[in-house]
């Protein structure tokens, strides 16, 4: 069908057998569907804008957050004392790891959901390249599943790799002239994952001796805590094990 | 002699910790704000462009192309996010050799620089080689 003006209309054509005694008959209704197609179209335009828009702002954020990075750097550049300087870097750390959350939604399709192992690759990239005194001498090495998780669990579990790993850095190989740091994401059955973060190094006392029991381990457990996991921790002569059972879903 | 390095990045907390921290490195180094500084400035002793891939105004490949267009023997180093495959091998084809993406650790920026300082292909290698 067309409209007086040749253009094409769109229209629903219902045909239904009308039951007659004299003869067959046919019961056809035809529908302009151009209000409907406007309105269709209006919304398809709608939700691009909205995705444009929320892509642009995990672009701000993480953009923002290079910068709060960087006011961290500036400041740990102008202190001359090592452990407060050490306070400053680690925060420099944390900062990123949530600026590559932020990364990882702009680049996804649906920006609901970051590939999680695709991320823990590049935190452990971005945290190589904050560690250039230790990478020389630890291996690291990263074997995930894929795993899409919502940015509720993301972050908090990104963190928590992020203080994991660091601690090892700093304290799983002390007197040694190096070892491994392994991460693992596994997918578990029943909508659950683990993460492991595991080091072949002297072995965590459980937080006795200095150093492996501040900031970073209440955060961990804080963490663990916000994404309702459970936290396992294992450590002995052969090296240390973080694992971390959780929802993939995010919080119940 | 310093080398000079032309940093392009429009925001300016940026700008002031990778000049920092390159000159601490030992380099000579010169900033720019946005595409019409970075043409200004973008002089023959320069030997290295760190270059935002966006910018206000201008796209950030098609400067780094200018810039080699002008003189290919300057090399080119562009900051971006993760990137989608398309800008990724549109830098790469117009001669960028290498990508720092965003965020990154600052730590890491004069490592990155020093590799590609000892040897284009290697340092090429390993800046391009991830560049997701």
């Amino acid at each position: 069908l067309s409209t007086a003006s040749d253009a094409a209309l769109p229209v629903r054509l219902s045909l239904n057998p009308l039951p007659l005694d004299t003869a067959a008959g046919v019961c056809m209704v035809v529908t302009n569907l151009t209000d409907e197609r406007r309105r269709e179209a209006s919304l398809l335009a709608s939700l691009r804008e909205k995705e444009a828009l929320l892509r642009e702002i995990h672009h701000r954020v993480k953009n923002n957050l290079q910068v709060v990075a960087g006011l961290l750097h500036l400041q740990a550049r102008r202190t001359t004392e090592p452990e407060t300087r050490g306070v400053f870097v680690r925060s420099e750390n944390r900062v990123l790891s949530m600026a590559l959350i932020h990364e990882s939604l702009y680049q996804s399709e649906d920006l609901a959901a970051v590939s999680f192992g695709t991320y823990l690759e590049k935190l452990v990239e971005q945290l190589l390249g904050a560690h250039r005194p230790e990478r020389d001498t630890i291996r690291i090495v990263v074997m995930a599943d894929e795993v899409l998780l919502p940015l509720e669990t993301a972050v908090p579990l990104g963190l928590v790799v992020n203080e994991l790993v660091t601690n090892a850095f700093k304290h799983a190989f002390t007197g040694r002239p190096g070892g491994e740091i392994r991460v693992e994401l596994i997918r578990l059955a029943e909508g659950r994952m683990r993460v492991v973060v595991e080091d072949d190094g002297v072995g965590w006392d459980g937080g006795k001796s200095a150093g492996r029991n501040t900031l970073g381990m209440q955060l961990v457990r804080t963490l663990v805590g916000q994404i309702d996991g459970e936290l396992d921790v294992r450590g002995g002569p052969g090296g240390t094990s973080f694992r971390i059972q959780a929802r993939v879903g995010g919080v119940a | 002699m310093k080398r000079r390095v032309l940093v392009v990045e429009d925001e300016p907390i940026i700008r002031m910790v990778l000049e920092e921290v390159l000159e601490e490195a030992g380099w000579e180094v010169v900033v720019a704000k946005d595409g019409q500084e970075a043409r200004a400035r973008y002089t023959p002793e320069v030997e290295l462009v760190l270059l935002d891939i966006r910018l206000p105004g201008v796209d950030g490949v098609e400067l780094a192309e200018e810039f080699l267009t002008a003189r290919p023997a300057c090399r080119v180093v562009v900051m971006s996010g993760h990137g989608t495959p398309e800008t990724v091998n549109r830098a790469l084809r117009v001669g960028v050799c290498g990508f720092l993406h965003k965020p990154f650790s600052f730590e890491d920026v004069v490592s990155l620089l020093d590799e590609l300082e000892r040897g284009p292909v290697t340092s090429s290698a390993r800046l391009a080689a991830s560049p997701f």
